[in-house]
């Protein structure tokens, strides 16, 4: 796709936007002339003139803003294509793979994976799917920090490796994520091997420099250092500091939680809900009539402070939640970022009812 | 009581599992590596006298059974009366299914227990 401003256009309108572009280029005639073909509905060619309109004008608010609109209206227009291709008999691997790209770059990374799943199964030996898959999976771990999502990542692109060696893409993602979690000599070796394929290569140069600086291994196992990752991750939040990547991890400050508790609705059989701080003091509450809240954060904290010491002495990691069945109600035990959240009820209480109230209250609560 | 905790541990993921009394006094085990009964009893009791105490504070009556979630594992506490079963779990553990088998275990552990004092 070779973008041009002198290409006749339908239309004489169109065709005079052309010639006048062709003859003084400015951001207002490319405006123009782009909106002129999103009209049309010639979406591929309004997208050619914006991106060369963004190339030549990059402070034009208005053509980015355009070639944004374009690159969308058209994206749009390609699934529609590769969905009907792909519900025939004749669709190839390639056409699999480029439909999960778009999807994934339309945010519906659930519908790209699907993509890249039925893909394939209908091409189990495309490298190409493979390496879309692990790709998809791997900026998955980026934002989930989940081990099950390194893991697939890994996987997926070890195998598009296996099966095409000279897929030099999927190993300079697959020595980026070695590094990320911490297979430092694992990242070294295999971006020795296809160094000499990305001469020059930003993203190469990037990888080789953070090598450069990369501690020694702190995993030579990567599934292991997937789960680790994960570990650390609940760790970080737990502390409240930063989350994936330098980002923030979401905290539950005191104020949102108390107006969090009082906006959502409890439901029939609910008797306390309180969010307990690191250090077991009580950060929000709700209680029903009759009962001490402090009273139920001190028997809370005790049951945390028991089942994390009893968690650890097992060996099974951090405690994250947990479900206490009595003869006369429940008691729910969640670990959110900064503290935990536990809800009180009695016997009447349906579980759906008390899980939907928990995921309410805690799902809003990051910020 | 060994032969009911035997066939349970022979479940996918379960690491170990023991009657345990309030006190921790270890009343049959069958624990795989890496997991003593000291520290399983010692766990269990402090684990099951805090929740005890909160289910009675929280006017919740009696404690029945404690599912514990954690990163790597999990562990089930149930009720036997005079005891508590305790199970430990890894996370390959399908709990949806094993908790039926840890019932039915406790079931019958529980009959054991009842006949005799």
């Amino acid at each position: 796709m070779t973008p041009a401003f002198g290409r006749p256009g339908k239309g004489a309108h169109r065709r005079k936007l052309e010639r006048e572009l062709a003859r003084d280029p400015t951001a207002g005639r490319a405006a123009e002339l782009i909106r002129e073909y999103v009209r049309s509905g010639e979406t591929g060619r309004a997208l050619e003139i914006a991106r060369k309109a963004a190339a030549e004008f990059p402070e034009a608010e208005d053509i980015t803003r355009l070639l944004s609109q374009a690159e969308r209206l058209w994206r749009r227009e390609r699934i529609t294509h590769l969905r009907s291709t792909v519900e025939g008999k004749s669709a190839k691997a390639e056409e699999y793979a480029e439909l999960a790209e778009l999807l994934n770059q339309a945010g519906d990374a659930g519908a790209a994976l699907e993509a890249c799943m039925d893909g394939l199964a209908a091409f189990p030996k495309s490298p190409e799917l493979h390496l879309r898959l692990g790709g998809m999976r791997m900026e998955r771990f980026r934002e989930s920090m989940l081990a099950k999502d390194g893991i697939a990542a890994l996987q997926a692109l070890e195998k598009a490796i296996e099966i095409q060696p000279s897929t030099s893409e999927a190993a300079l993602l697959l020595g980026q994520l070695y590094l990320e979690i911490g297979c430092t000599s694992r990242a070294r070796e295999l971006v020795d091997k296809v160094s000499r394929l990305y001469l020059n290569d930003e993203r190469m140069l990037k990888l080789q420099e953070a090598l450069r600086r990369a501690e020694p291994d702190r995993c030579d196992e990567p599934e292991r250092a997937c789960k680790d990752v994960e570990r650390a991750q609940c760790l970080v939040m737990d502390l409240g500091g930063e989350g994936p990547h330098g980002r923030p991890a979401p905290v539950f400050t005191s104020e949102a939680m108390a107006a969090r508790l009082s906006k959502v609705p409890s439901f029939a059989g609910f008797r306390a809900a309180v969010l307990l701080g690191e250090e077991g003091a009580t950060m929000a509450s709700k209680v029903e009539k009759g009962i001490d809240a402090g009273k139920v954060a001190e028997a809370i904290g005790d049951v945390i402070e028991a089942a994390q010491s009893g968690s650890l002495r097992m060996d099974t990691g951090a405690f994250n939640e947990g479900v206490v069945k009595t003869s006369e109600g429940r008691i729910y035990l969640r670990t959110v970022p900064t503290g935990r959240f536990a809800v009180i009820c009695g016997g009447e209480t349906k579980s759906d009812a008390a899980l939907d109230y928990i995921s309410a209250v805690t799902s809003l609560g990051s910020q | 009581m060994k032969d009911i905790l035997e066939d349970l541990n022979k479940e996918v993921g379960v690491r170990g599992c023991a009657v345990v009394t309030r006190d921790g006094i270890v009343v049959a085990a069958h624990l795989g590596s890496g997991l003593s009964e000291e520290a399983v009893a010692a766990m269990a009791s402090s684990i099951i006298i805090a929740t005890e105490k909160a289910a009675e504070g929280l006017s919740l009556g009696r404690l029945q059974e404690f599912i514990l979630s954690s990163a790597y594992g999990k562990m089930v506490f149930v009720d036997l009366e005079r005891a508590f079963l305790v199970v430990v779990a890894d996370m390959t553990i399908d709990l949806d299914m094993t908790l039926l088998q840890i019932a039915g275990a406790a079931h019958r552990l529980r009959n054991i227990l009842t006949l005799n004092p």
